[in-house]
């Protein structure tokens, strides 16, 4: 396979933009990216968008399509990809496949996403029977995704001894590291004392420690070594990428199953954390020489539980390394530099491709106000609906 | 017909004048039009302009192609009741060398049309609501048709 | 149709004479039991597939719990909202089932109490009568299964 490389990044900063459709969110990030790598869309030979469910895409979910329609019709393969908060993931590992082949040379990817207000609402064409999980769920008991991490939140306070406190840490610490993020939507600082004032919404979460939902896209364009010299600065390799689904028996309380199937030896998130070990695999690296984790934190309680999942500290470690500054920006292992989902707010599928993004500045010593010094390895992980799990990661 | 006063069916697609013009832009560096108004990127893939000047599009052209609608469309379609075909037409503008899709006036069937016919935009009803009649472009034949193919 | 009842998902759940069971399936294959009834076994390592019925007395432990506070969106229905727990609970046929909570305190709930199974009603329809959904109630009679 041929070497991949991050060409050029770029996003829209995470809010709320009732003035922009999604279209326009996603051409606006597709434009920094290619003005970052210094190319244009006459170099571009492909196009990966990850589909939204809520905009745009002739609702098809062709949102590449819409987009060369919209900007450049030039012939090129347009793919969708489907994946719920893990598209972005999947549209980075396609894109990547794309060049890795030898098919093409320079292809960009993009997420963008506005995101509708309060709860997701089901998706259309769903019955309103027992095979419809996500009916089930609301009707026989209310269960809200928040309700779904705060169970594993519970269950951790109960076999590690967890605090409030401690989980209030993880939300502070994501507030703390988006205050210098333009990109980032929540950027105020935050207490302890703050996180545990605000309102309980699922014990042991409190509306602080739960990601909100946002508007916000992110794009990429990768390349592989032809067009290493014309991007002048220090390339960003994409050194491993990968995608998966769950397995039987995995322990997590998946949304928006009732009830599952719990067998020995089968890893927590399987998705992700399978992923994640064949991403890293594929780079030739151990979870323990990872600088940054970029990860999905849709509540408090992932980013304790996630690097544990993946190895890189022990199962129980994370409370410690929290509390004593190790997931800092200037710790053992920076967390969400650019503050994560909890300050930005999930617009679904731009995420892990904004997740590429930040580490990629990162990694160039350009993520001003939340730089991460020296960092050489970055690696990503995200979770979606249907049990999709995504990777990447970045070396310098 | 009622008193109801005019309104057109889609804001800031066309003028309401006695001669009507579908209003387009024009992408200010390369020159290509646009129908719809394209106001943030030009679709040519040779040009990164972002900026566009509103211009009026031709209010004549020549038929490229036409059909009829024989059946009742869904919805956002708003039918009469009962319900009558129509015709539609595929015109060319010459200048802008754009083709534009519109409805036929009422009274002229697929067999009064003919590939290359002069066609002149004019507005008609399209349904009326509480409030007014809404309306938009169709095509009509030129009385006078000087040069036929 | 007040005296009516049903239950808030048709294959959910029934009523019997020894009380609520869930509506369970068993793979004649593998063994694994699932709730609800599945399409097919999950299992990879099966290639049997085949299903049958089974229901599920429904005791076994709290394995986690939250309480939610805020009143779910429209798609629940339940009369005189209160803040309520959801329990995550351990069945011994080697599943992890969701349901709410019954007569418990909210503040004293622990993890790795014994729960059994209930029958609830969760609102009133002129339609469909009491309309009943399972809970997990306190298991004070101890270990042994009826």
């Amino acid at each position: 396979m041929k070497p991949v490389y991050v060409l050029g990044v770029g996003a829209h900063p995470w809010g709320k933009w009732p003035q922009k459709p999604q279209v326009t969110l996603a051409l606006d990030a597709l434009r920094a990216a290619f003005a970052d790598a210094g190319l244009g869309w006459q170099q571009v030979e492909g196009l990966v968008a990850a589909s939204s469910r809520f905009e745009g895409g002739m609702g098809w979910g062709l949102h590449a399509n819409e987009i060369v329609q919209t900007v450049s019709e030039q012939g090129i393969p347009c793919i969708n990809v489907g994946g719920a908060c893990a598209a972005g993931a999947i549209a980075v590992q396609t894109a990547w496949a794309m060049i890795a082949s030898g098919q093409h040379e320079a292809v960009a990817v993009v997420g963008a996403e506005r995101m509708p207000k309060g709860f997701i609402p089901r998706p259309p064409g769903s019955q309103d029977d027992i095979g419809d999980s996500d009916y089930l769920r609301w009707v026989a008991m209310g269960a809200t995704n928040p309700a779904y991490w705060a169970l594993e939140a519970q269950r951790r306070f109960h076999e590690f001894g967890t605090t409030p406190e401690t989980l209030a840490l993880a939300a502070v610490l994501m507030r703390n590291n988006a205050a210098g993020n333009p990109y980032a939507r929540y950027r105020e600082p935050l207490t302890v004392a703050e996180v545990l004032a605000s309102p309980m919404v699922s014990d042991p979460l409190h509306l602080l420690q739960i990601c909100p939902v946002s508007d916000g896209a992110a794009a990429l364009l990768l390349g592989s070594e032809r067009f290493l010299d014309r991007v002048a600065r220090d390339p960003v390799q994409v050194a491993g990428c990968a995608v998966g689904s769950g397995q039987f028996g995995d322990p997590a309380r998946r949304i928006p199953t009732i009830a599952n199937n719990v067998l020995p030896g089968v890893a927590h998130t399987s998705e992700v954390v399978g992923a994640v070990q064949r991403a890293l695999g594929m780079a030739g690296i151990g979870p323990g020489d990872v600088d940054i984790l970029e990860m999905a934190d849709n509540s408090a309680w992932h980013l304790l539980a996630w690097p544990e999942l993946f190895g890189i500290v022990e199962p129980g470690q994370s409370d410690w390394m929290l509390a004593h500054g190790r997931y800092a920006r200037d710790g053992d292992l920076a967390l969400n530099p650019g503050g994560g989902f909890l300050s930005f707010g999930e617009a679904t599928t731009a995420q892990a491709v904004l997740q590429v993004c930040e580490l990629t500045w990162q990694l160039r010593g350009e993520a001003e106000g939340r730089q991460v010094s020296g960092a050489k390895v970055g690696l990503s992980a995200v979770l979606g609906l249907g049990a999709n799990g995504g990777s990447v990661v970045l070396k310098r | 017909m009622s008193k109801k006063p005019l309104a057109p069916a889609i804001e800031g697609w066309f003028t309401l004048d006695q001669e009507p013009r579908l209003i387009g832009s024009q992408c200010c560096a390369c020159g290509t039009y646009f129908f719809p108004k394209q106001s943030r990127y030009c679709k040519n893939p040779d040009c990164d302009s972002t900026e566009f000047r509103e211009v009026p599009l031709s209010r004549t052209g020549r038929v490229w192609s036409y059909t009829n609608a024989c059946y009742q469309p869904p919805a956002p379609f708003v039918a009469a009741d009962p319900f009558e075909p129509y015709t539609i037409a595929a015109v060319t503008l010459e200048q802008e060398q754009m083709t534009v899709l519109g409805q036929v006036v009422t009274g002229v069937a697929v067999a009064d049309l003919k590939v290359g016919m002069e066609m002149e935009l004019v507005l008609e009803p399209l349904h009326e609501t509480e409030e007014d009649i809404k309306m938009t472009w169709k095509w009509r034949p030129l009385a006078n048709q000087g040069g036929q193919h | 149709m007040l005296d009516q009842t049903s239950f808030v998902v048709d294959g959910l759940m029934v009523e019997g004479p020894d009380g609520a069971r869930l509506c369970a399936s068993v793979c004649d294959g593998c063994g694994t039991v699932y709730f609800p009834r599945p399409v097919s076994c999950r299992n990879p390592e099966c290639s049997s597939k085949a299903l049958q019925d089974r229901l599920l007395e429904g005791r076994g432990t709290l394995y986690s719990f939250t309480i939610q506070r805020y009143q779910p969106p429209a798609l629940f229905r339940i009369d005189n909202w209160a803040p309520y727990a959801l329990g995550l609970v351990e069945l011994p046929e080697g599943i992890r089932v969701m349901g709410m909570l019954s007569g418990f305190d909210l503040d004293t709930i622990r993890i790795g109490e014994r729960v059994k199974l209930v029958s609830e009603c969760l609102f009133t329809d002129p339609e469909r009568g009491r309309v009943m959904t399972y809970k997990f109630a306190p298991d004070i009679s101890g270990r042994a299964p009826r």
